[in-house]
């Protein structure tokens, strides 16, 4: 008779024994090794500098992004890309009020470089970030609370848009 | 786990953007990188999305990778974090746990006890998914890949005293939990 550990260590080695990779896998990764690569990086990062532009030109986007009941866009993201955002997130998945934070956590999740703007006003506050795939692209929502508002501001690898979320919850984000 | 000559021309065909090298160097590694995905996530489609962002990255790096570390262990880097980037799937853990150790402890003849060893493992699965990312992706690469201690320290990026304890920990966990139950029963 085996010892508890020993009989553990066996089963371990059975139960996490290798296997093969499915058949379609290739096709899959394939598939987006052409696109990605067909991508022009200077289309990828337009929208985001774009965004970024807009950040540094003033409070255009905060203002934007506080105005209740309009959904903006500064780039094109369609429709169902915003409803899975806004309503198919359950909560942040990085809660922090510190940019630099967000910006490091969305850079190692998400891949992707975010100057994360500031609140400008003392009673608004950075709350959080969220990363969801919409189309197979990965969005990053960083939420944002204003005044006794909430607000979101999605940047993904190809688009960029502000949007107002009408909820009372983050937690409906 | 030594670069062979094989794996080198074909890394060297990859830096050189040959298409026909990476899907060599796919059909040399898909089930290792598969392998530690679906054990790590337990699930056939979080499976398919680990290692397909583990070989994407790995496309898109390719270029970078100078050899200062072994090809595997740069590879086994890939497949671990894509793997810590997904999220982690909640489950209930505790009465799994009792379950199991409450198995582990039940006494009885031989024909009982494989009864019982075989009720076990069907928990274990559960077990090892809800061990923490570091200790599960740890016995993943273990007693998937056989990683010895040394490979393990190399990957994970830290010395073998803290592969060495940290295995031991996830084995003297469930050990300690079988002697509480014991005391329990006994007293």
């Amino acid at each position: 008779m085996d010892s508890p550990r020993q009989w553990l260590e066996m089963e371990l080695t059975r139960q996490l024994r290798p296997v093969s990779a499915p058949e379609f896998l290739w096709n899959r990764i394939h598939e987006k090794h052409s696109v990605r690569g067909a991508l022009p990086t200077g289309w990828v990062l337009w929208p985001v500098l774009a965004l970024l532009m807009i950040f540094a030109s003033g409070d255009l986007v905060w203002q934007m992004a506080r105005s209740r009941g309009t959904l903006r866009h500064l780039a094109q993201v369609s429709g169902r890309q915003l409803r899975i955002v806004t309503s198919a997130t359950p909560a942040c998945d990085f809660w922090s009020s510190d940019p630099e934070e967000i910006r490091n956590w969305v850079k190692t999740k998400g891949n992707m470089d975010v100057d994360v703007p500031a609140p400008r006003a003392g009673n608004d506050s950075l709350v959080g970030v969220k990363l969801v795939r919409a189309h197979g692209k990965m969005v990053a929502a960083m939420a944002y609370r204003a005044g006794d508002g909430e607000g979101a501001l999605l940047v993904s690898d190809l688009h960029a848009a502000c949007l107002t979320c009408h909820v009372k919850a983050l937690g409906q984000m | 786990m030594v670069l062979e000559e094989t794996d080198k021309s074909v890394i060297e065909a990859c830096q050189r953007g040959e298409s026909d090298a990476f899907r060599a160097l796919f059909e040399r590694y898909k089930d290792k990188v598969y392998t530690v995905a679906l054990r790590y996530s337990g699930d056939p489609h979080m499976a398919q999305d680990i290692a397909q962002e583990t070989f994407l990255k790995l496309f898109a790096s390719i270029a970078t990778f100078r050899g200062a570390s072994s090809f595997e262990s740069w590879l086994y880097r890939l497949v671990v974090n894509a793997c810590f980037d997904q999220k982690r799937k909640t489950r209930r853990i505790m009465p799994l746990i009792e379950d199991f150790l409450e198995l582990m402890h039940a006494p009885g003849g031989s024909a009982l006890d494989d009864l019982l060893r075989a009720e076990m493992s069907g928990h274990l699965r559960s077990v090892i998914d809800d061990l923490p990312p570091e200790q599960r992706i740890l016995v993943v690469l273990r007693y998937s890949q056989g990683l010895s201690y040394e490979e393990l320290a190399d990957v994970l990026g830290c010395s073998t005293g803290t592969i060495a304890s940290r295995l031991n920990r996830v084995h003297t966990v469930l050990e300690r939990r079988l002697n509480r139950l014991a005391r329990r029963k006994n007293g």
